[in-house]
């Protein structure tokens, strides 16, 4: 254990880009634990309806105000941020893992590559929100229909990038000479592809889970996403439209600034990893965050 | 069984054909020299022989069947050393994990190839150009294999350390009737321990006689 720690210590405190990568990376990581820890053990009666506290200004005992119901907005944005970060980071690893498998099939079967590509065509080409709007549609919409929403809608370019790499990786003579060693395709792409796909996997899901999130607020905030009753952010916005109207500017001040910071966050983390993922001469001209995700 | 390529050819495009029609048979125990200049092709039919690249015309036999066709999940009886062992080896693997993918060597072939235990925890980074042509040998001297293709994997060698090197592995492929095909730009080494010699020119093979 304390080794562990003595390794940790000294990764964070490097002076390096590497160290700033760390650090951003564990800062996002403690935010995000204490998000939704911290949501998820709120008690009930911080959100409860209280018509007698109704649209209260910011103050010391309501840090962030009330809304229109009487409800605590700080208990509502963390609780909100929570449900979205469960629901990004659930979206965002089903996606990547989706565009893990899709890429390495890709690069070790012909056929299967040419499926891949034109799924891949066809996706990027339809209209990304109308598409997302009708994923989550057929799903039922709520949160599961919101999680499969995201999660069938951002594969594709990581996709690409990970079919690139792997069809590269399928041409070295490493692979080759395991490939003539008798190895199976599920083998080389277990023991060969993905621990070398795996920094790319890292960098896709980090670029991709703040998309996961605004797409999930985007969902929820017309009416296909979260489930009303439960504090979402993108729930909290679409209510508080009728509160801004009414001057009320700190109902949408806590879970619009919210997700933007998480948001902010996560795609300066995925841009850090993400240059480091990939060769230093490529670093300027290769795939950028909009690009994966 | 012999390994035969019939009239084999393979180019990028249609135009640039670098192999071109060549047929070559290779006997058990047969050891074979292959020269040419630099981007001739040599090692494009080394991989072409082994079955890691596909001819776009003709067919490579391991007796009377096509390698393309040797059964999915078995070792091919015709291995290929690369020439930059550094690129042959997966980078993350330790060197004991590079022997074991396939049926582990046996002891005798270690102490031959002059391999040492104290490299097997070691990541290819931390071996010499040297050291590694020799775990990269190691690997594919299979109880299988019955032809090896080396692709100049001695030119990282000083003169001596290559010299021990064939010796050994000279008498162990002798040993068990296993074919050889010799790709090298040394033609001393080639005529030194070859039965028959080719040059690889425009896309054919042109045999030499075999000096001394």
């Amino acid at each position: 254990m304390k080794r562990v720690m003595v390794s940790i210590v000294s990764i964070v405190t490097r002076s390096d880009d590497t160290g700033k990568s760390y650090r951003l990376a564990l800062f996002m990581a403690i935010v995000v634990t204490l998000m939704i820890w911290g949501g998820g053990a709120l008690p009930d009666t911080m959100m409860a309806v209280n018509p007698a506290q109704r649209s209260l200004a910011p103050s010391w005992q309501h840090w962030l105000g009330t809304d229109l119901l009487g409800r605590d907005m700080a208990s509502r944005t963390l609780a909100g941020l929570a449900q979205s970060l469960k629901v990004g980071l659930l979206a965002a690893a089903l996606s990547t893992l989706l565009a893990m498998v899709m890429g390495m099939m890709a690069a070790l079967n012909r056929s299967l590559d040419r499926l891949v590509s034109s799924l891949t065509d066809m996706m990027l080409g339809m209209p990304h929100f109308v598409l997302l709007i009708m994923v989550a549609y057929a799903f039922g919409g709520g949160t599961v229909g919101v999680t499969w929403a995201v999660a069938l809608t951002h594969w594709p370019r990581l996709a690409r990038l990970l079919r690139h790499e792997a069809k590269t990786l399928v041409k070295s003579d490493y692979v080759q000479v395991s490939r003539s060693l008798g190895r199976s395709n599920l083998w080389l792409a277990r023991h060969h592809l993905m621990p070398h796909l795996m920094p790319q996997w890292i960098a896709g899901f980090v670029v991709i889970f703040p998309h996961a999130i605004l797409h999930e607020a985007g969902l929820s905030f017309i009416g296909l996403g979260i489930e009303p009753h439960l504090p979402s952010i993108g729930v909290m916005l679409a209510n508080s439209l009728n509160a801004m109207l009414a001057g009320f500017w700190w109902v949408v001040l806590a879970p619009g600034l919210g997700l933007m910071l998480v948001a902010f966050g996560f795609e300066r983390l995925g841009e850090r990893l993400r240059r480091q993922a990939l060769p230093p001469d490529r670093g300027s001209s290769g795939v950028s965050p909009g690009q994966v995700a | 069984m012999s390994l035969i390529a019939q009239g084999i050819g393979y180019g990028v495009g249609k135009e640039h054909r670098c192999i071109d029609a060549v047929d070559l048979k290779l006997a058990p125990g047969d050891v074979v020299g292959l020269g040419g200049l630099s981007g001739v092709g040599k090692s494009t039919l080394g991989k072409l022989l082994a079955g890691h690249l596909k001819p776009h015309a003709g067919e490579v036999m391991i007796g009377q069947h096509p390698l393309h066709g040797w059964p999915k999940g078995q070792p091919s009886p015709v291995q290929y050393v690369p020439q930059h062992a550094e690129l042959a080896i997966d980078p993350r693997w330790r060197v004991e994990r590079v022997l074991q993918n396939g049926e582990p060597p046996e002891a005798e072939l270690l102490s031959v190839l002059g391999i040492q235990n104290d490299w097997l925890s070691r990541y290819p980074h931390e071996l010499s150009g040297g050291e590694l042509a020799r775990v990269s040998l190691a690997r594919l001297l299979l109880p299988t294999t019955r032809f090896l293709i080396c692709d100049e994997i001695t030119e990282q060698l000083d003169a001596l350390s290559e010299q021990s090197l064939w010796q050994g592995l000279m008498a162990w492929i002798k040993a068990r009737d296993i074919g050889l095909l010799l790709i090298s730009h040394q033609v001393e080494l080639r005529h030194h321990l070859c039965q028959r010699d080719y040059d690889l020119v425009q896309g054919a093979l042109i045999e030499r006689p075999i000096a001394g």
